[in-house]
């Protein structure tokens, strides 16, 4: 760890010509590398200034009130007194069955988006990151997925799945599957299914880009040491890539832990939570209190169930590779 | 007028139209009239959502051409217009006119974002104008007027006269089980895959649920929007029939989460033999490529013991904070939007009617030539006139006094999607129908 200029001035670069021999005030011996660092760190507060006031303006103050009406009766109009009521909203909120079953629907949906978004973001990192002709196409084409809006892939998988015009029924034709008889999108269990493929099919994507990102950065002699000595693919991979590209992984695995729980765009557009409650994610049981009940005491309770969640779960999901961070490199 | 705002829309101008010819001695009252009135009115900010912004900002334009007052237009998504309209409301943005859905109106009232309009000159003259089965729409039942129309249209049962034919049946059905028979058989027969098609998604089930019912003569909702419905048995044979119709597979398997457009490709290309929807869909059927497209027909009535349909429309919400001569501005607007404009005519409607079929909720406006010959020769216009005058009702009446209701419907479409999906018994779904609509009215609903 390096020393800041503060702790060590001594080691600090010379200063140049320019300043040498400037003396303090007051004719003390000069104070001019303690007064560079406070410039320094004065430009790094005010260079990330802008940053912190948009965080706080459009991150900090809302989750605040968030927090604050989900203890508060708040009017539909946003007009008029908010007196508070303690833990009624939240009392509310844990004795309804609508909402256990959406917990229930986010966490299968959160932990299958998670899973394949991760395994076959990897896939297509490592297949990505061999030579082979035609690579750099197919590279550009995994940000394909990336670039397309959620709300677009919706409407793009909803047809793709539907049993009269779908590419997919189309295809498994003579199976039967997905057809007329047995749409996709009509079972309450295959909509699920389905929900999670099409929400993975571009998260895959993002996951893929950073994770190939990660495996470039894999140092290649360590690869090539390995196999000097004789280890096979799968070893090499297993013992010097991985190891390597775990930071990259948590990573991964965080970011898509919160896509997962924040998801609304494509399940709403494919389903709009049906049939019947069986994809009401918690983000649009959210919706539905927020936007279309107005209920904001109900719904901010919602959304800081779905807050916290997010959190625990992106926890819960990370803690398995990092635990085998701190084994590989116990100085993490 | 009628020549400028054809202008406006991309017309010269010149060409003979409804806009034009559609003058009545019912004129409503003016901007001229109003004089210099407006001349302090620095402008209005307008809302509406994405159906042909072309247009609207022509007739906007049109209007501000006349009045000399300059509209803001705006423009908001179609898909999650209600949440961002209550969301720039609640934050405070001055609306002075904005498009809203009918179920919201009542609540948009209660919550002090639009504002009763009934003082305003003209208002009157406007409902007077009105089939007596519109007005609930836009009045409330202690007689306050807080909406005026943007557009009207009847629910209708679309059929395939040829594939009936070829099954053995000389016309469309009149009952729920002649529909469920005649789809048996068209399914048997290999004619029609999935004979019935609706749009029953959850956010549409609410129109479907006081639909069937209204056409067996049940009374969905009394005056003051308590759940009739419970009361009458015939609410549990239309949901029986409801649920048998989709666990037999009369319907697509996915009309739980099809889109209407779906369900008229359905139509068009054979798959389905009925489609019940709102009249203008008959349009949008017609323009698809689909083999049996141009085959499409509307059934005199929507099947059932009394043949009553939905009516329903979208309307326009004056904002709660225009004041003073902004206030009458925006209303001259609303009423050239909605009813007749300076000159006496439909000119806006008419251009709606044109675009899309959509209706509006006059007599004089059926009956003129002009109009008339704005609609493609496959519109039953008599049928769709006389459906709108004696054989079709706004539910629940008054909406506007019912604030509640607007979230009533969500309730509706997932029991009802309970039953479809066999998870519910229609008795029970009757019971937690009407439980729901209690828990609402008396401010318990939700979560």
């Amino acid at each position: 760890m390096t020393s800041t200029p503060e702790t060590s001035s001594a080691d600090a670069p010379p200063l140049t010509g320019r300043l040498r021999g400037r003396r303090g005030r007051g004719g003390g011996p000069s104070v001019r590398p303690r007064t560079l660092s406070r410039r320094r760190a004065l430009t790094g507060v005010l260079l990330s200034l802008p940053a912190v006031v948009v965080l706080v303006v459009l991150v900090l103050v809302p989750a605040i009130r968030t927090v604050l009406y989900s203890f508060q009766d708040v009017p539909a109009s946003g007009r008029g007194p908010t007196p508070f009521v303690g833990f009624d909203h939240y009392e509310r909120v844990l004795t309804a069955d609508a909402f256990w079953h959406s917990v229930e629907v986010t966490l299968i949906f959160a932990f299958a988006f998670v899973v394949l978004s991760t395994t076959i973001g990897l896939g297509q990192a490592v297949l990505l990151n061999k030579t082979f002709v035609g690579r750099a196409f197919a590279r550009a084409a995994l940000i394909l997925p990336w670039a397309t809006p959620w709300l677009v892939i919706g409407i793009i998988w909803k047809w793709y799945l539907d049993p009269d015009v779908g590419a997919l029924p189309s295809l498994l034709g003579p199976t039967g599957l997905g057809d007329s008889e047995s749409p996709f999108l009509a079972s309450p269990n295959s909509a699920l299914f389905f929900a999670v493929l099409s929400a993975t099919w571009r998260q895959a994507a993002l996951s893929g880009l950073i994770l190939l990102a990660g495996l470039q950065a894999v140092p290649s002699q360590l690869v090539e040491a390995a196999r000097v000595d004789g280890a096979s693919s799968w070893t090499v991979f297993r013992n010097v890539v991985m190891p390597a590209l775990r930071p990259v992984m948590v990573g991964v695995i965080i970011l898509n832990s919160l896509y997962a729980c924040l998801q609304f765009d494509v399940v709403f557009v494919m389903t709009g939570g049906g049939p019947g409650d069986a994809t009401q994610l918690i983000s649009i049981l959210l919706y539905r209190q927020l936007f279309v009940f107005n209920d904001f005491g109900v719904g901010s309770v919602v959304a800081v169930f779905l807050s916290l969640g997010a959190v625990l779960f992106a926890a819960v999901m990370t803690l398995p590779q990092l635990v085998l961070l701190r084994r590989e490199r116990p100085d993490r | 007028m009628g020549g400028r705002f054809l202008a406006g829309c991309g017309s010269d101008g010149e060409s003979s139209t409804a806009s034009e010819a559609t003058a009545s001695p019912t004129a409503a009252p003016t901007a001229a009239a109003a004089g210099d009135g407006f001349a302090d009115v620095e402008g209005l900010k307008f809302v509406g959502w994405d159906f042909q912004p072309d247009t609207i900002q022509a007739h906007l334009d049109t209007w501000s051409g006349i009045t000399g007052v300059p509209v803001d237009l705006e423009i908001v998504p179609s898909i999650g217009y209600a949440p961002a309209l209550q969301t720039k409301l609640r934050g405070g943005e001055r609306l002075d006119l904005f498009y809203n859905f009918t179920d919201n109106i009542g609540s948009f009232v209660e919550q002090g974002w639009a504002q009763d309009i009934s003082d305003l000159p003209g208002v009157d003259d406007m409902l007077g104008e009105m089939y007596e089965s519109s007005k609930p729409r836009y009045v409330t039942s202690d007689g306050r007027v807080i909406a005026t129309p943007y557009f009207s249209a009847v629910h209708m049962l679309h059929y395939n006269p040829e594939q009936l034919e070829a099954a053995g049946f000389s016309g469309p059905p009149s009952t729920k089980e002649e529909v469920f028979d005649q789809c048996e058989k068209l399914k048997a027969d290999g004619i029609a895959e999935s004979p019935y098609s609706a749009f029953w998604d959850k956010q549409f089930i609410p129109q479907y649920f006081p639909l069937y019912l209204l056409a067996d003569g049940i009374v969905p909702f009394g005056p003051n929007g308590e759940p009739a419905f419970a009361d009458d048995a015939g609410t549990v044979e239309v949901l029986e029939w409801w649920q048998a119709m989709y666990q037999e597979g009369m319907t697509p398997g996915t009309i739980l989460t099809d889109d209407p457009t779906k369900n008229a490709v359905n139509i068009a290309n054979g798959t389905s033999a009925f489609y019940l929807i709102h009249h203008y869909f008959l349009g949008i059927i017609r323009s698809l490529e689909g083999t049996e497209a141009a085959k499409i027909v509307h059934a005199p009535q929507v099947p059932g013991t009394s043949g009553t349909t939905l009516q329903i429309g979208e309307v326009l919400q004056m904002g709660a904070e225009t004041e003073g001569a902004a206030r009458e501005a925006a209303f001259d607007l609303m009423k050239t939007y909605g009813w007749r404009d300076e000159g006496g005519d439909f000119s806006v409607l008419a251009t709606w009617a044109e675009a899309a079929g959509l209706g509006a909720p006059y007599p004089a406006f059926w009956a003129d030539p002009e109009i008339v010959a704005l609609f493609p020769d496959f519109y039953d216009l008599p049928l769709i006139s006389e459906t709108f005058e004696s054989k079709s009702e706004v539910q629940p009446p008054n909406p506007a006094s019912l604030p509640w209701y607007s979230d009533f419907i969500i309730d509706q479409g997932d029991l009802v999607h309970e039953l479809l999906l066999g998870q519910r018994t229609p008795a029970e779904t009757v019971t937690a129908l009407a439980d729901s609509a209690s828990a609402w009215a008396s401010g318990e609903g939700g979560l």
